[in-house]
């Protein structure tokens, strides 16, 4: 029989990982005898703790280890994980095929823009915190828990600012692609959209980078083939002297781009029109290039056009509407129904 | 950015710190969007309304309008800078923690509006704060059906909903990094101790597999 290993809250501490300071991750051992990675810190924090392991038990994304337990024993506070066995994608890296590897920098970009959403700035993205279990599947770990921020894939600011997570992911994608660290212009991709992209996200300073990293996920998903876009998800008809734009789905390059050419088309079309009602519901995909598109539409018409309204069904498809209303410089609106809504186009209320 | 806007930056700064304790990373975005006079003009001509609806409301109806206009909206850093300073006043007046913490009430915004109002009005009732359910729906009515402020109360909401239509705006906009409680209460050190606490006992939230 072995030495009776350390115990803490209940899990047994089987191996120490690594130690910074005085922060330190074990593989441990839960009560149903489950590996996970614990990590455990000191008590001083414990206001800057609660609030970053509450915001990582709300995440969802498929993408982004779940944190598994939090708490605090006399003198430690303490977060444990999922423990992965099959390795980082450091170690996996050679193995995968091009493709493969852009559709692990995408799952992990939208795993990031999920978490910004959520106010989480990771702080330390780099293939070491990006993860493979059994299934294969990729998982970023280490949310705001990380320890050290040096290395190659530490952007030139602090890491503060959800865009210093675009700059990580970009150099991470850019290794994956050229094999090293890649230096500054060089050339990461022979794909030209790609290459641009991931150049934008690596912008020195991050007023130059993309606003939010869902549209270098955009670009990595495009590139891996992973878009099932269409266009059809956009409707535009004319009712008295407003427009009707109906956009349901997700915010692809080819629904953005379907409706700014039907928007245009109709408003050269019919003269008399004065208004534009949205129904939209449209969350996810390129969101950011969305907003810029319809908020440049509405300042160019905005000669003609006197209202925009919008009628959508989620706090996420209305926070796009206020973004792109405010943008276009008109006055807008929101409502709950397409009836209060066309009631405000006529003038005839609010 | 210009020495205009880095002076509104500035003043703006002080003023919040002396309010606050701290400044919200939202002013800089603030001052960009509106230009330095415009920033100084906002808040000459909003925050002295906030303050006499806090006055009258007290923080806690007043944190809970704001919360709410926000979750309308749909921008994660009001909802945590109004909902934590709310959490605060909740935890220090009732001596219990309110039903969803801060972060739970952001993830509301991914819901769709029909769940959204039944889980939040669900919250309000185990809370004990029935008479804000009643107000919840005059800010939903007020901001998602048209219809037009009739009296002193629902004025005081169609202010709140007219502030955070900008401030919503700018903190999607910059997709701003969350910050604190934006109160006074968020000067109180030992509190926010005592509730980050309880949290951790309670778990709220979790989903332990050990």
């Amino acid at each position: 029989m072995g030495v009776p290993l350390e115990t803490m809250a209940g899990y047994e501490l089987v191996e120490q990982l690594s130690a910074n300071g005085d922060v330190d991750t074990w593989r441990a051992r839960d009560i149903r005898g489950v590996d996970v990675v614990l990590k455990r810190f000191p008590l001083r924090d414990i206001v800057g703790f609660t609030s970053r392991t509450s915001a990582l038990l709300r995440l969802t994304s498929p993408h982004a280890a779940p944190l598994r337990n939090r708490g605090k024993t006399r003198d430690r506070l303490y977060a444990a994980r999922d423990y992965f066995s099959a390795g980082s994608l450091r170690r996996i890296a050679p193995l995968l095929d091009v493709t493969t590897k852009l559709r692990v920098c995408a799952d992990i970009a939208r795993a990031l823009e999920h978490a910004h959403r959520h106010g989480l700035v990771h702080g330390a993205v780099k293939p070491e915190n990006i993860l493979f279990g059994d299934d294969r599947k990729a998982m970023l770990v280490d949310f705001s828990l990380a320890g050290a921020r040096e290395g190659d894939f530490t952007p030139p600011e602090l890491p503060t600012d959800p865009r210093s997570d675009q700059w990580a992911l970009a150099a991470v994608a850019g290794f994956l692609l050229v094999g090293h660290v890649a230096s500054q212009g060089e050339t990461l991709s022979s794909n030209v959209a790609l290459d641009a992209a991931l150049r934008r996200a690596l912008a020195h300073s991050p007023a130059e980078r993309f606003r939010g990293i869902d549209e270098l996920a955009s670009a990595l998903e495009s590139a891996a083939g992973h878009v099932t876009d269409t266009g059809k998800d956009v409707r535009v008809e004319r009712k008295d002297n407003a427009l009707r734009v109906q956009v349901e789905g997700k915010w692809t390059a080819g629904v953005i781009e379907a409706c700014t050419r039907e928007i245009d088309h109709a408003m050269s079309r019919f003269p008399g029109v004065r208004a534009i009602g949205y129904v939209l519901n449209a969350v996810g995909g390129n969101h950011s290039h969305a907003i810029d598109a319809l908020g440049a539409l509405h300042h160019r018409h905005r000669a003609r056009l006197e209202r925009v309204a919008f009628v959508s069904n989620s706090p996420q498809a209305r926070g796009a509407c206020i973004l792109i209303g405010t943008r276009g410089g008109l006055a807008w609106k929101t409502f709950a129904s397409a009836e209060t809504m066309d009631a405000w186009l006529r003038g005839g209320a609010g | 950015m210009t020495l205009g806007k880095r002076t509104a930056v500035v003043l703006l700064q002080r003023l919040t710190t002396l309010l606050w304790g701290s400044p919200p990373l939202l002013l800089p975005e603030i001052v960009q969007h509106l230009g330095a006079m415009g920033a100084l003009g906002w808040f000459a001509k909003n925050l002295p309304r906030y303050e006499s609806l806090m006055k009258k409301w007290g923080p806690l109806r007043t944190h809970l309008l704001c919360i709410e206009a926000s979750l309308l909206n749909g921008c994660s850093y009001c909802i945590h800078a109004h909902a934590y300073a709310f959490q605060l006043h909740y935890f220090r007046r009732e001596g219990r923690l309110f039903p969803i913490d801060e972060h739970g009430v952001i993830a509301l915004r991914e819901q769709k509006d029909d769940a959204l109002r039944s889980i939040w009005k669900d919250a309000l009732a185990h809370a004990g704060l029935d008479e804000e359910s009643a107000l919840f729906d005059r800010l939903w009515r007020l901001k998602l059906e048209g219809e037009t402020p009739r009296d002193e109360v629902s004025s005081g909401i169609h202010h709140i909903l007219n502030m955070f239509e900008m401030l919503n705006f700018c903190g999607m906009n910059a997709q701003t990094p969350f910050d604190h409680a934006h109160d006074g209460i968020n000067k109180d050190e030992t509190l926010k101790k005592r509730y980050a606490e309880a949290r951790l006992a309670s778990d709220n939230g979790a989903s332990p597999s050990t």
